[in-house]
């Protein structure tokens, strides 16, 4: 396994762009400007939405490895599908928690707010990193080349965050909405966040979990093993 | 079979995908608390799917369902799913519990009755289909081992075919050998020996030609006899020898090796068959077995031969007749014979064989 995860941190640290634009995009969102003393808890759910992105574009090697075929020279190898995917995993998830770590760090210096708070935020960081990589094993299922998977995909993640109010105050969410927004785990995410700025830390942990689940979930159907 | 498209576990995905949506519309789970445990039953339902389901472990989350149930009775939707799944997978009481939750929990709502029956009926309508397919798939599967089966009894009646038409050739060879040899070499010998006699006691002979051609005959026809005799003899063993030399060659276990009765009754189709089983046995007692010492008894009598073989190298829970002992057993009966197999703290191989046909 730890051949595996070491082979997989050099396979992203060859990709220089990618890795350029995830320190980058942490860095943007920390320019928001504060109005007062409040948190612009929008940064923190547009930096979901840089987490989403970020995951699929560090799970593109595992559909590369299908549409070349890799996976069949793997299958071969005397490496079990657990290893090659859990070195992965665990490549993909130490990579998104240091740009968590990151903009955690950032958004402390720059926006102040309790420790306690920013406690409970790394806690959903963490949770909706590991969500948007399961999510994007999940969602790589689905497609057989890279190309068609992440247009489709950057439509489909924008609307996510849009529905699931990341990308403007929750507030502002029309209660109809809200309705059908409670099945998408973007959802979770935004409230989650919202729920620990007004100190409401028990239906947070519900967030969390329902977070947490939600990974599970695809995380499970996603990490069959497939040939094409 | 080609790869079908639709299997029964399709269904079930899409009939699961069909309840959770239902509920989605009819709870519209707002509440943290009850979301959550809609996504829970999700993720357990898809983890067990992913990794096969252990019933014993149904039964705890069904108890953490019935606690919760106490607090608010919506959530005995969430057991639905689990409960389709367990009757998908032949798990007939699940109808109960069904049943017993919608009494218990839904105070006889219509609704929810008519949703609980219709998820029983197409659970029931995916069992049976699933069950259909895998009785149709394990009948293929059997009938692909009688095929396989048929193919290699096929083979062997070739080979043995071959090998017998060989022998009898072989052994048919010696018989004319033996009879020249026998016959006419002594004949042949005996008119020589008359000529020499002839020869001694009339000199004059020596200068007749005639008599000098016919006597240089008669010697050719002697050292060309003898040459005939010894080419014809088949230089490999057969018959006995050849069995004795099978059982004595043996070195995975001592063989005590035991004859009686008389051999020449024996045919050679006999011995070929006599030869195979040995040949068969023995290489079992290798592969299968841990034995010390091996018993060959050979017994002719007035009209069967038996052949026992027996070994005291059993291994615990080593299987039946394979299929090179299920070959012979075929081709001993058709021969009107019997074979049989014992195995107790031995291992023990019969086979009687009839001296003449149909005996």
């Amino acid at each position: 396994m730890v051949a595996v995860f070491e082979l997989a941190l050099k396979r992203i640290v060859r990709q220089r762009l990618m890795l350029f634009l995830m320190l980058l995009f942490p860095i943007v969102l920390i320019l928001l400007p504060q109005i007062g003393d409040e948190i612009p808890l929008v940064g923190f759910g547009l930096f979901g939405l840089v987490l989403m992105f970020s995951a699929f574009l560090l799970t593109k090697q595992v559909i590369e490895d299908r549409q070349y075929k890799t996976v069949i020279r793997i299958a071969a190898s005397p490496t079990s599908h657990r290893d090659y995917l859990l070195g992965h995993i665990a490549a993909y998830m130490l990579v998104l928690m240091i740009q968590v770590v990151l903009f955690w760090i950032l958004a402390q210096v720059s926006w102040r707010g309790a420790f306690g708070f920013y406690l409970w935020v790394l806690l959903f960081f963490t949770a909706f990193a590991f969500l948007s990589l399961s999510f994007s094993l999940f969602w790589h299922t689905f497609f057989k080349s890279y190309a068609t998977s992440v247009a489709v995909y950057s439509v489909v993640a924008n609307l996510l965050a849009l529905l699931g109010g990341m990308s403007y105050p929750l507030a502002f969410m029309p209660n109809q909405i809200r309705r059908i927004a409670v099945v998408l785990p973007t959802y979770w995410y935004a409230y989650g966040i919202e729920l620990v700025n007004d100190t409401r830390y028990l239906t947070a942990l519900i967030a969390l979990s329902i977070l947490i689940s939600f990974a599970i979930i695809f995380l499970t159907v996603g990490s069959k093993r497939r040939f094409e | 079979m080609s790869k079908q498209f639709v299997d029964p576990t399709h269904g079930l995905y899409a009939l699961i995908g069909l309840l959770y949506g239902f509920m989605i519309v009819f709870l519209q789970p707002q509440e943290p608390a009850v979301f959550f445990l809609f996504t829970l039953s999700i993720a357990v339902l898809v983890v067990r799917l992913r990794f096969g389901f252990n019933c014993a472990l149904i039964g705890i989350d069904l108890t953490v369902y019935l606690i919760v149930l106490m607090v608010f009775n919506e959530a005995a939707l969430f057991v639905l799913p689990t409960l389709l799944m367990m009757l998908f997978y032949g798990k007939l009481y699940s109808v109960f519990i069904a049943f017993l939750l919608w009494f218990g929990f839904f105070f006889l709502d219509a609704t929810m009755l008519l949703m609980v029956v219709l998820m029983l009926f197409s659970g029931f309508l995916l069992l049976i289909w699933n069950s259909e397919l895998e009785s149709k798939k394990s009948s293929i599967d059997r009938a692909r081992i009688k095929l396989y089966n048929l193919e290699q009894e096929h083979d062997m009646i070739l080979k043995t075919q071959d090998e017998l038409s060989r022998v009898s050739a072989l052994s048919e060879r010696d018989r004319i050998a033996q009879k020249l040899h026998d016959d006419l070499g002594h004949e042949l010998t005996g008119a020589v020996l008359a000529l020499r006699a002839l020869e001694s006691n009339a000199k004059d002979l020596l200068e007749d030609k005639m008599f000098i051609a016919l006597k240089q005959r008669l010697e050719s026809s002697v050292t060309r006899l003898k040459e005939t005799v010894q080419g014809t003899n088949p230089k490999e063993v057969n018959g006995f020898d050849a069995f004795k030399e099978l059982a004595e060659a043996f070195e995975f276990a001592k063989v005590n090796f035991k004859q009686s009765g008389d051999l020449l009754k024996l045919g050679a189709h006999h011995w070929h068959i006599l030869i195979s089983v040995l040949k068969e046995s023995l290489t079992n007692v290798q592969k299968h077995s841990q034995a010390q010492l091996v018993e060959v008894e050979l017994l002719v009598t007035g009209a069967v031969v038996r052949l026992m073989v027996k070994n005291d190298g059993v291994i615990e829970g080593s299987h039946g007749d394979g299929f090179g002992l299920k070959y012979m057993r075929k081709r001993i009966e058709s021969l009107g014979g019997n074979f049989s197999v014992q195995s107790n703290s031995y291992f023990t191989l019969v086979c009687v064989l009839p001296l003449q046909r149909g005996a």
